[in-house]
């Protein structure tokens, strides 16, 4: 065997006919290094196929030809900070009446956004695919058919081949509109490349078991899936890249994106609720309301507090009020509580606390609610998640108080970890949410729908 | 481990054999400064050699040190594919059939478990659980042509097998090359060799890197790597092929097949590791798990436990309660973990990527209660030293996505290679007994085995 015969990638890339491709090049070791082992574990699952920019506008999917214009969400956002009567999520789809199209498309109708021609080019880069459909006109649209793929990608004959029989998800790299925004940008298109496949890897890795059987399910079609489903692939691509990569990422390519796709800069920083947050079908409207106020306001506290595990007087003087009160089985209002209030964590919140109480371990509670990020965070992470995953984490930080391994950290360096575990913990968290609830079946119940209409509002206000 | 303790074998002759201690399993990446370990490979019956070079060092270099004695002391035996097929076990020719397992395996996962009585052991669970990954049913013959060029490409055994059958399947003329021993040399060395043998099968190799358009010399490395990995798990008394053996129920394969993958997986990088998770993925089901093998710990069943509320902070112990062979205590803060976990893996398992991050899901001391509880301090984890900042000094290091480890995922899958090497030291124990030990060792492994297909099959 000659060396020409090992060329071989890890992933099965073919070129549907794009003449851009030979410009680009899958054997670079950074490209496959940079993976994670489980991101490199989904690309040797998925197949790639390169298209052109005829193509992908026929393999693009019309009802996901959906964007946030970065303006008309500065708009909203306003309106959002100074009105008593927030304006809907949905808004952000529908464009403001100053600036409107001839013809506006309803936020879950087929058409395409007004502003979709203009990000069309950085949106659709790539595809990822659940259950394609082959149109045979993709094959008739292909270009250099005969010209020699790059090293490690199939020819023209092998994908067509695969275009129509493959089944299981997919992905579509259209690489004329990668090599044309390097150009325009004065990058290496290799770079943006590598960008666009983590992107469209993250959604593989962010797909459940299976893909939905009826696509009305797909939460995706909904305003608010679409932000978090993006911003997390988003987040995804950007933290595989480090140094002077990422500034490019962030600096250079995120300019050009629709306002879901810039929120990912905040996604490893506000926590989704747990899902569902109650007993379903169990809220009024007027609960609703109160719900949706409430988590507003906790996203606008969340994002206020100097340091992400926050100031610690609140619990402080709750501290003070609990342990000086004459009635011990009372718990004080405190500020936290209204935040569990009508949620399947109020009764453990509580019954928790009350525990405590009874046990004396008021020193390790102080140091747990208090004193150490490390429990600050896990008593913090409480609304996070499910109310038995909680308890668990609570009680790892419970079991291990200051006086066993982990120290109280006063050490800067230390406090620097502490906010890296924290964010990476909390975006963890949000994406195992994110794929759980699509494992459920993305039901729509109010419980499961409002609180992640708030997180996707939470992305969008706190990242323009 | 198989080999010989340098300590004790000063002494003479030993009676008892020699346990697997944590320093085993030292998987650092090596530095180029690091010696390496010297191979000895004979050729048996490889008419073609060409495509390959035993000579290369980066074949040395990548291994991890826990892999350095192994590799200089197992001889390589390469073989044509007939006498592969001749002294490749027969009951080992079969894998698990995939479509019936997973669908019994999601319907146990759909299972929502009530919270049970904390004093008494989750025997639904348990029953679910055997009934799933001891049956022997689930291997199937059929589709062994299918997986063969993928799986039958090398093979560890702990003795060495009947020369004359390898011997009358030998050709005519066979190749040479550089590094490689003559066949006379083979002969001689399988009649007087008593420990284990590891077999490579290059044309099979061949064939597959040939259809899967890879460098033959990396599809060699990777079959190499894997079955030194099978060879550091093997114990002194091997239970190999025996009744006893966990290898022929399911558990037990997807257990130590995940785990030869793993430390195959681990040697390479980059792209390299792409290629070879890229050869994984056309193995069987079984051999998926390699991914998650560094993941998540196994964990263990507590039995008992009684609080000494009584005592002072820092004296206040718990007592674990190992059936008659001993009491072993540890600090009260450790055991909040074993009260939570011991009792519902498969829970833990589940909400597992949520909260692996918390530093102290996995302490080092909790590692040693079992063990530690029937006497058996032969398993030394280190339990001095800054403990904290040594781990948090891997988060920084190792910043995958879905890991976001405490403890580096090498740390984990070593734990977990120890557990399993003591596991099966302790004659691999499938019974439940009473109110003894075994109770807590079956179960565990198998929720482990449960937990790595199914993240292997879905993720």
């Amino acid at each position: 065997m000659d060396s020409k015969s090992y060329e071989a990638l890890p992933a099965t890339i073919y070129n549907l006919g794009s003449c851009a491709a030979r410009y680009l090049d899958f054997t670079r070791e950074e490209l496959w290094a940079r993976m994670s082992t489980p991101l490199r574990h989904k690309a040797v699952q998925v197949p790639v196929f390169l298209v052109n920019e005829a193509q992908m506008d026929i393999l693009y999917p019309p009802e996901r030809r959906k964007v946030i214009d970065p303006e008309n969400a500065k708009d909203w956002r306003e309106k959002r900070r100074n009105s008593d009567d927030p304006p809907k999520l949905q808004d952000l789809d529908t464009p403001s009446p100053n600036n409107e199209g001839p013809n506006p498309s309803s936020p879950k109708g087929k058409g395409p956004s007004p502003s979709w021609s203009r990000y069309e080019r950085f949106v659709a880069m790539g595809l990822y695919v659940c259950n394609p459909e082959a149109p045979s006109e993709v094959l008739e649209k292909a270009e250099c058919k005969n010209g020699s793929p790059p090293t490690g990608v199939l020819g023209f004959s092998e994908a067509e081949k695969a275009y129509k029989h493959h089944t299981g998800p997919r992905i579509y790299l259209c690489c004329e509109r990668i090599v044309s925004v390097a150009k325009e940008k004065g990058i290496d298109p290799n770079l943006v490349l590598d960008k666009v496949y983590y992107h469209e890897l993250g959604h593989a890795l962010l797909k459940g078991v299976r893909c939905f059987e009826r696509p009305e399910d797909d939460p995706y079609l909904e305003t608010w899936g679409r932000i978090i489903e993006e911003s997390a692939a988003e987040w995804i691509s950007y933290v595989h890249f480090r140094g002077r990569e990422r500034l490019l990422f962030r600096k250079v390519l995120m300019k050009d994106k629709p306002a879901e796709y810039r929120s990912c800069v905040v996604f490893h920083r506000i926590p989704l609720f747990p899902l569902p947050m109650a007993e379903p079908n169990g809220w009024d409207e007027n609960t609703q309301q109160g719900i949706r106020s409430g988590l507003r306001k906790f996203y606008e506290r969340w994002m206020d507090q100097k340091f992400p595990w926050g100031k610690p007087g609140a619990w402080k003087s709750f501290y003070e009020v609990w342990m000086t009160q004459k009635l011990p089985w009372v718990i004080p209002s405190t500020p936290m509580l209204p935040l569990v209030k009508g949620t399947l964590l109020e009764d453990w919140v509580r019954g928790k606390l009350f525990y405590m109480r009874e046990r004396q371990e008021w020193k390790k509670c102080k140091d747990l609610l208090i004193m150490d990020l490390g429990r600050w965070v896990g008593f913090l992470s409480l609304p996070l998640w499910d109310a038995w995953v909680a308890q668990r984490a609570f009680f790892l930080f419970f079991g291990h108080s200051s006086w066993g391994a982990v120290k109280v950290a006063t050490n800067p360096k230390t406090l620097t970890r502490h906010k890296a575990l924290f964010t990476s913990f909390l975006a963890s968290l949000n994406l195992s949410a994110w794929r759980a609830y699509k494992e459920l079946g993305a039901p729509r119940e109010p419980e499961y729908v409002i609180p992640l209409e708030e997180f996707a509002a939470a992305l969008i206000y706190f990242s323009l | 481990m198989f080999f010989r303790d340098a300590y004790r074998s000063q002494e003479g002759p030993f009676t008892t054999p020699r346990r697997a201690r944590y320093s085993d399993f030292y998987f650092q990446r090596p530095k180029p400064e690091d010696p390496l370990p010297t191979i000895r490979i004979y050729n048996l019956g490889c008419q073609d050699l060409s495509p390959f070079d035993f000579s290369r060092p980066i074949l040395r270099q990548r291994m991890p040190t826990a892999l350095h004695e192994v590799a200089s002391s197992i001889p390589v035996f390469l073989v044509n594919s007939r006498q592969m097929d001749a002294i490749y076990p027969p009951s080992r020719k079969a894998i698990l059939v995939d479509k019936t397992i997973l669908e019994d395996c999601r319907k146990v996962a759909a299972i929502t478990l009530e919270v049970e009585d904390r004093h008494n052991p989750p025997q639904g669970l348990w029953e679910l659980f055997s009934l799933l990954l001891e049956r022997r049913e689930f291997f199937s013959g059929s589709q062994w042509e299918t997986y063969e060029p993928f799986v039958a490409m090398g093979l560890y055994l702990p003795k060495p097998p009947e020369l004359q059958r390898i011997l009358e399947r030998s050709p005519e003329n066979m190749g040479t090359g550089e590094g490689i021993r003559s066949p006379e040399e083979a002969k001689q060395v399988l009649q007087n060799h008593q420990g284990p043998v590891i077999f490579l099968c290059c044309e099979r190799i061949y064939k597959t890197a040939k259809s899967e358009r890879m460098d033959p010399n990396l599809v060699l490395d990777m079959v190499y790597y894997h079955e030194l990995g099978h060879a550091l798990l093997d114990v002194e008394e091997s239970l190999w092929d025996t009744s006893e053996d966990p290898y022929n129920v399911p558990f037990g394969r997807i257990i130590e097949e995940s785990a030869a993958n793993w430390i195959a997986y681990y040697c390479f990088t980059g792209k390299e590791a792409g290629l070879v998770q890229r050869l994984i993925h056309r193995q069987p089901m079984e051999y998926q798990g390699y991914a998650a093998f560094e993941e998540a710990p196994v964990l263990f069943l507590g039995k008992e436990r009684v609080y000494h509320h009584r005592l002072k902070k820092d004296q206040r112990l718990i007592f674990l309660l190992l059936g008659k062979e001993g009491v072993m205590c540890s600090h009260n803060h450790k055991s909040i973990f074993l009260n939570f976990y011991c009792r519902r893996p498969a829970w833990f398992y589940q909400s597992w990527p949520a909260i692996w991050h918390t530093e102290p899901v996995i302490s080092l001391y909790d590692l040693d209660l079992h063990w530690a509880g029937q006497g058996a301090m032969h398993i030394t984890v280190p339990m001095s030293g800054p403990q904290p900042s040594a781990l948090y000094q891997t988060i920084q290091d190792k910043w995958g996505l879905w890991s976001r480890p405490t403890a580096s995922p090498e740390e984990r899958a070593k734990l977990n290679m120890l557990w399993w090497v003591a596991y099966k030291e302790l004659g691999a124990p499938r019974e439940k007994k009473g109110d003894g030990v075994f109770y807590i060792f079956p179960l565990s492994f198998v929720v482990f085995a449960y937990y790595l297909l199914l993240r292997g099959a879905f993720t």
